[in-house]
């Protein structure tokens, strides 16, 4: 109540400040990346009616690829935004704090399957990220949150149990995988004295959202305007990841078209070559991490094991898109760190899984 | 507010694309994504309707967004809708056959079908592709009947073509052939590329240490392409 006795007005989400130049900077590449495809996908588009036969068969094929694709990942990342926005309104920063605060050591092992808890895609984990650094959370925790969140969840694990048709062992290994990378990773940034520097001087002035979700006054409100609030996260969150989603299809749609599988099948006899190549696919795919698994899924009878796992742990954790998202939160250098560590050490780890483990797909 | 107006105008078309795709447009969503799948299209449909309502009633209203920044990414998200008008018309054949059979210098592989539920697959035969395809020893020497598409080369033997569908496990994207060799003699001429019904004498023989399904045409007839082309 406030002094007339009134009660306190609901509060509406306005979206995060834009005034940062950082985050103009952002946007800025954002929008160059976005006007690039866009250009590049009409032209491709317009090119279909061109009287060459061959190629309007190749656009055929691409497109029903590319529409496929997105149909398929669409509703899942709906359901990644609307658990973010439920986290954002109804999870308090306090008990997160109370967790994984800076000086928790055991912090790292609790982030790394915290995902379990607080299921979210790798599009939405970056801005929850920056909010728990500000508020507190040791910034290797919150790191190794950020790379096992989008995995270590139970929709991540569950949309990988349909694409490979209720193989638990797989299931359990990206898990695993996604588990153990995360806190390795964790431990290692654990060790440097000043892991502050590891973020952008400004983060906290460019995470300071105008919401007010977690205020006091809002924590009053009734639960039907939390859950419009929300949705209102959700939303947002849907518009701003869906065109990285749509350019991710649109890349690995056109990478399925003109790649003959023979090629890979002529590779199998190499698996440290194809860890490294999927790898390296993950990374140019941008898949969403609730969908990766459909498309790994199609490699099963021809790559092995070892190298599927590699593109479904590394996907989540690293991509073009994520590295994008990473500037609103790290240094370049901490960019530049993270991406080596992260791939050393999925490459690594899926060397001694290829070595240590029977055919698991 | 033309921001806002515009992020409506772009949920509603993805709603009203879903819709249709759910409705009216099976057939065609049939070929991009397996019906065990469609439930999730209806649980977007629903999120998308909340959306549009948080929009107009104001609630987690966005603000402070620039035009020209949010635009290119609202017409990207449209580009999916303008594709399908081409997917629409465009069909899963022979140069995708190329592309997604595994072979090398001794010959093809075929894929393994995992153990799914058959459904939705016979239009034409009271027999099913796949059926044949998961339990060959049953079909022995057998007189079979299947409904596929035909696939003529000159990297086959003589008188021998292919007769192909695709496995689908979850979408388009991730269908890969599945296929039995068909051995026929000199007089008959099959068309590539065609959806046919094969009658004939069903039998494997091995290559490559690979077991291959194989009929003995006795007739091809050529059909329409069936509601549900996938092999399942």
């Amino acid at each position: 109540m406030n002094n007339n006795g009134s009660p306190p007005p609901l509060p509406i989400y306005t979206g995060p400040d834009q005034n940062s130049d950082i985050e103009v900077l952002s946007s800025s590449l954002a929008v160059t990346i976005t006007i690039f495809f866009l250009v590049f996908s009409v032209l491709f588009f317009i090119l279909g009616n061109s009287q060459n036969e061959n190629f309007v068969r190749f656009l055929g094929l691409f497109s029903i690829n590319f529409v496929s694709i997105v149909l398929e990942a669409v509703p899942f990342m709906l359901i990644g935004t609307l658990i973010g926005g439920a986290i954002e309104v109804f999870v308090p920063v306090a008990i997160l704090d109370r967790f994984l605060g800076r000086g928790r050591r055991h912090g790292i092992f609790v982030a790394g399957g915290l995902g379990l808890l607080f299921p979210t895609c790798e599009c939405a984990i970056v801005p929850i990220v920056r909010r728990l650094i500000i508020k507190g959370v040791s910034i290797p925790a919150a790191i190794c949150f950020m790379l096992s969140g989008p995995i270590v969840n139970v929709i991540v694990a569950w949309s990988t149990a349909v694409a490979y048709t209720y193989n638990w062992n797989m299931v359990l290994l990206r898990v695993a995988c996604g588990y153990l990378v995360a806190v390795l990773i964790g431990l290692v940034l654990g060790c440097l004295k000043r892991p502050e520097k590891l973020i952008l001087e400004n983060v906290a002035e460019l995470s300071v959202r105008t919401c007010g979700c977690h205020g006091e006054q809002f924590q009053k409100t009734p639960v039907w305007s939390k859950l419009l609030h929300a949705l209102g996260h959700a939303r947002d969150d849907f518009l701003q990841v869906g065109k990285y989603l749509v350019i991710g299809a649109f890349i690995a749609a056109f990478i399925r078209t003109v790649t003959p599988m023979a090629s890979f099948a002529r590779l199998s006899d190499s698996p440290e070559i194809l860890i490294f190549i999927m790898m390296g696919m993950a990374v140019l795919m941008n898949l969403c991490s609730e969908a990766d698994a459909f498309i790994a899924a199609s490699f099963r009878w021809l790559l092995p094991g070892s190298a599927q796992l590699g593109f479904l742990v590394l996907g989540p954790m690293l991509d073009l898109k994520l590295m994008v998202m990473y500037l609103s939160v790290f240094r370049k250098r901490t960019i530049v760190l993270l991406s080596f560590l992260t791939f050393s050490v999925v490459y690594i780890l899926m060397l001694i899984v290829e070595t240590v483990l029977p055919p698991f797909v | 507010m033309l921001l806002r107006v515009l992020n409506t105008a772009l949920l509603l078309i993805w709603i009203a694309f879903l819709s249709w795709l759910l409705t009216f447009g099976k057939n065609d969503l049939v070929r991009l994504l397996h019906p065990r799948l469609w439930w999730i299209l209806g649980f977007a449909l629903v999120v998308l309707s909340l959306f549009v309502v948080s929009l107009i009633t104001g609630r987690g209203q966005s603000a402070k967004k620039s035009l020209l920044v949010e635009l290119p990414g609202i017409a990207i998200l449209l580009v999916p809708v303008f594709y399908f008008t081409i997917a629409t018309d465009a069909r899963l054949d022979e140069a995708s056959l190329h592309n997604r059979v595994i072979q090398d210098e001794d010959g093809f592989f075929l894929n393994n079908l995992p153990p799914l539920e058959l459904f939705g697959e016979s239009e034409f035969s009271n027999m099913t592709f796949s059926e044949i395809l998961r339990a060959p020893e049953k079909y022995e020497n057998q007189d079979v009947e299947v409904v596929c598409q035909s696939f003529v080369n000159d990297d086959l033997p003589e008188n021998v073509a292919m007769c192909y569908r695709y496995l689908i496990t979850c979408c388009a994207a991730d269908a890969l052939p599945v296929f039995f060799f068909l051995m026929h003699d000199d007089e008959l001429e099959i068309e590539n590329n065609r959806w046919i019904r094969v009658r004939g004498q069903f039998s494997t023989f091995s290559n490559n240490d690979m077991e291959f399904p194989s009929i003995t045409v006795a007739g091809v007839e050529y059909v329409k392409e069936p509601t549900f082309p996938w092999a399942i």
